[in-house]
């Protein structure tokens, strides 16, 4: 290894870089583990503080060569224009494998818990790379920094400024130059913009040029013209192609339009998740054929199939689908009842819940959760004793055989769309 | 043979004269060019160096012109350059940071290690390679600083003021290392202490207000106080430098 690259200040701060990976990644647990895409993005996402840091250290490193006469002397030397190209161009090394190494740590871990098929590899080849870019771009920018004002001041401002510019970048919806984006509740059906990968790209290359042109100029003696009009050449392309992002505003996370590959569990319902995300298939499976039997037992008719919604994947009105809510539910190795009762409540993907007009009537959510509630009961997770204050309290309190007839019209009214055929349970004398 | 060539030389900086038609001729041997602070001669060093492009004039180390594109690489590879403080990152070891200015002096890869091994002897520095910058004493960091200046054997070696903040027993050392140095080279030793020249330059340039105030052998200064001047040589000579640049 090179000494330049071993006594680089991110070299020395190494555990730094990892922790800050570590905390960015982890700080809201780890609900990425069992979809490696969104592991992907996870980590990748760590940029918007790993960023700052290596340009506050590549700032650092800049003030530290920037002292006269070692500036002289690197001047003296048969390499002078590229002297100092080592302060950018080691401590975006290190930087760049911190990140590629939690990407490998991040990829193992979905292997170990038996996950490891990847839906769009040019999109993890465009989050890493973007982010691996943001890595560059930043060094570069601590490297200007430090060549410029050449204080050891300029490491903390360099890191806060970025930040800073970061943030407000995610607060305006500007777009993202510091920082990669993902999607919260996970990457199925989604894949990487490679406008805005590209641009955020070129933006990066362009100001890594710019830094050791920067450089170039400053030590090499001879050939200054050359690189002072490579310096602003640079420049221009990088604001260049962020006024170009600006205007164009290219998302960074966009519909995969290609179809999903399916992997399939249990019988009654069958059980299919995406095979980038199939972590909780068994349990789901076997937790949904076990809920759905009070179904059976009145004569409802379970759809055959259900299958998780993806975005941008049609949905089949004869198939059950459904959506978790919260982030991370179809990650875990388990889910809750609670979920698995709310899915079998829902057996057909109505266009109306779909309806940009509006939501449907109240009166279908209220019949959805009734059903919610009964299967509950039902499956012995909830008595019904809890809900007696709820308006269907005492329904939920009369025999199974006098609920059938409601639950099984019910049910295919829920399953054909026919929304405005459905009715409260009826009431019970108390 | 004339192995550092200065024809004119002029520097203005911020319309101030810094170098004024600087001349000179310097072959193998210890040549002591002395003046008092900012006599110009850290700013003829770098000029020298290939570091600062004079505004007039024509330099050439080893027969090569430092600023014109084509020879620098052969100017710049002939001459080793000492700035006044290695003001390099103190976290570096003393191999590292040579290792990586081997790297900058294009030095084979496969070389280096042997580069650095031999600069390194000949400033007596072999058992402090492991040792931190930050860890080194004065006398050592300027040993450091003539090391690198070393590592390609250069045919010329310029010295600024080397001898700045070392303490007697250390500028001892430096000046026997300096004279063990002019043996097979070139070597133009800056500097405002008469006492660092005195007995190891053959030849003493005195430069005053970026001029050439004194150019010949070093015997010759003590005698322009006054010829026959029969006092202790080395405070001669400091009288003759003194004559030059506070009483012209």
């Amino acid at each position: 290894m090179s000494p330049a690259l071993r006594r680089c200040a991110a070299a020395r701060l190494l555990p730094l870089l990892v922790v800050v990976v570590l905390g960015v990644v982890l700080s809201r647990g780890a609900p990425w583990l069992g979809e490696p895409l969104w592991t992907v993005t996870a980590i990748a996402g760590s940029v918007v503080i790993l960023g700052p840091v290596l340009a506050g250290l590549t700032a650092m490193d800049a003030a530290r060569w920037n002292a006269d006469d070692l500036a002289a002397l690197l001047r003296s030397l048969p390499r002078s224009g590229v002297a100092r190209w080592h302060v950018v161009l080691a401590n975006a090394a290190v930087g760049v494998a911190v990140l590629l190494g939690a990407q490998v740590v991040g990829y193992v871990a979905n292997l170990v818990v038996g996950v490891g098929h990847v839906a769009s590899p040019v999109s993890v080849l465009l989050f890493v790379g973007g982010a691996v870019a943001v890595l560059v771009g930043s060094a570069a920018v601590g490297g200007l920094v430090g060549l410029a004002w050449g204080s050891i001041l300029a490491a903390p401002l360099t890191a806060v400024g970025l930040y800073g510019l970061a943030l407000v970048g995610l607060s305006l919806d500007l777009p993202g130059v510091f920082y990669v984006d993902g999607a919260p509740g996970g990457m199925v059906g989604l894949a990487a913009g490679v406008p805005a990968f590209g641009g955020l790209v070129l933006v990066h290359l362009a100001l890594l040029v710019a830094a050791l042109a920067a450089y170039a100029r400053g030590d090499g003696v001879v050939r200054r013209r050359r690189a002072t009009a490579l310096l602003g050449t640079a420049v221009a392309g990088a604001v260049a192609v962020t006024a170009a992002l600006a205007v164009a505003d290219p998302e960074q996370v966009v519909v995969d339009d290609r179809p999903v590959a399916w992997d399939c569990a249990g019988q009654a319902p069958r059980v299919c998740l995406p095979r980038e995300s199939p972590r909780q298939l068994a349990w789901l499976a076997a937790r949904m054929d076990e809920m759905a039997e009070p179904l059976a037992a009145v004569g409802a008719t379970v759809p055959a199939t259900y299958r998780l919604e993806v975005p941008g994947e049609p949905l089949d009105p004869d198939e059950g689908s459904f959506a978790p809510l919260d982030t991370g539910r179809l990650t875990a190795p388990e889910g809750r009842p609670e979920d698995v009762a709310a899915y079998l409540s829902i057996p057909a993907p109505c266009a109306a819940y779909f309806d940009p007009a509006g939501p449907p009537p109240a009166l279908v959510f209220e019949t959805q959760e009734v059903l919610r509630v009964w299967l509950l009961v039902r499956n012995g997770l909830l008595d019904a004793e809890d809900v007696r204050d709820a308006s269907f309290g005492p329904w939920m309190a009369s025999p199974v055989e006098e609920q059938a007839a409601w639950v099984r019209a019910t049910y295919a009214h829920l399953r054909s769309c026919d929304l405005d055929r459905l009715e409260p349970p009826a009431p019970v004398a108390r | 043979m004339s192995l550092i060539v200065c024809e004119a030389v002029g520097v203005a900086h911020r319309g101030r004269s810094v170098l004024d038609g600087v001349t000179l001729d310097v072959g193998p041997g210890i040549t002591g060019l002395l003046g008092v602070n900012g006599a110009g001669k850290s700013t003829l060093l770098r000029v020298l160096a290939g570091v600062a492009q004079p505004g007039a004039g024509r330099v050439r180390i080893a027969g090569s012109d430092p600023y014109a594109p084509g020879a620098r690489p052969a100017a710049l590879r002939a001459l080793g350059y000492v700035p006044q403080h290695l003001d390099a990152p103190s976290t570096f070891s003393v191999a590292d940071l040579l290792l990586h200015l081997c790297c900058l002096k294009e030095v084979p890869r496969r070389e280096r290690p042997d580069a650095v091994g031999r600069a390194l002897a000949a400033v007596d520095l072999t058992d402090r390679a492991s040792a931190r910058l930050g860890t080194l004493s004065g006398g050592m960091r300027q040993r450091v600083a003539i090391a690198q200046a070393l590592l390609t054997e250069p045919q010329v070696l310029l010295l600024d003021e080397p001898t700045t903040g070392l303490d007697p027993h250390q500028r001892a050392e430096l000046r026997a290392l300096v004279q063990r140095l002019g043996e097979r080279r070139a070597v133009l030793l800056a500097t405002h202490i008469v006492e660092d020249v005195e007995y190891v330059a053959d030849r003493l340039v005195v430069l005053h207000e970026g001029r050439v105030r004194f150019d010949g052998p070093t015997a010759d200064l003590a005698a322009v106080v006054d010829p026959g001047d029969a006092g202790e040589s080395g405070g001669r000579l400091e009288r003759g430098f003194l004559r030059l640049v506070v009483d012209p």
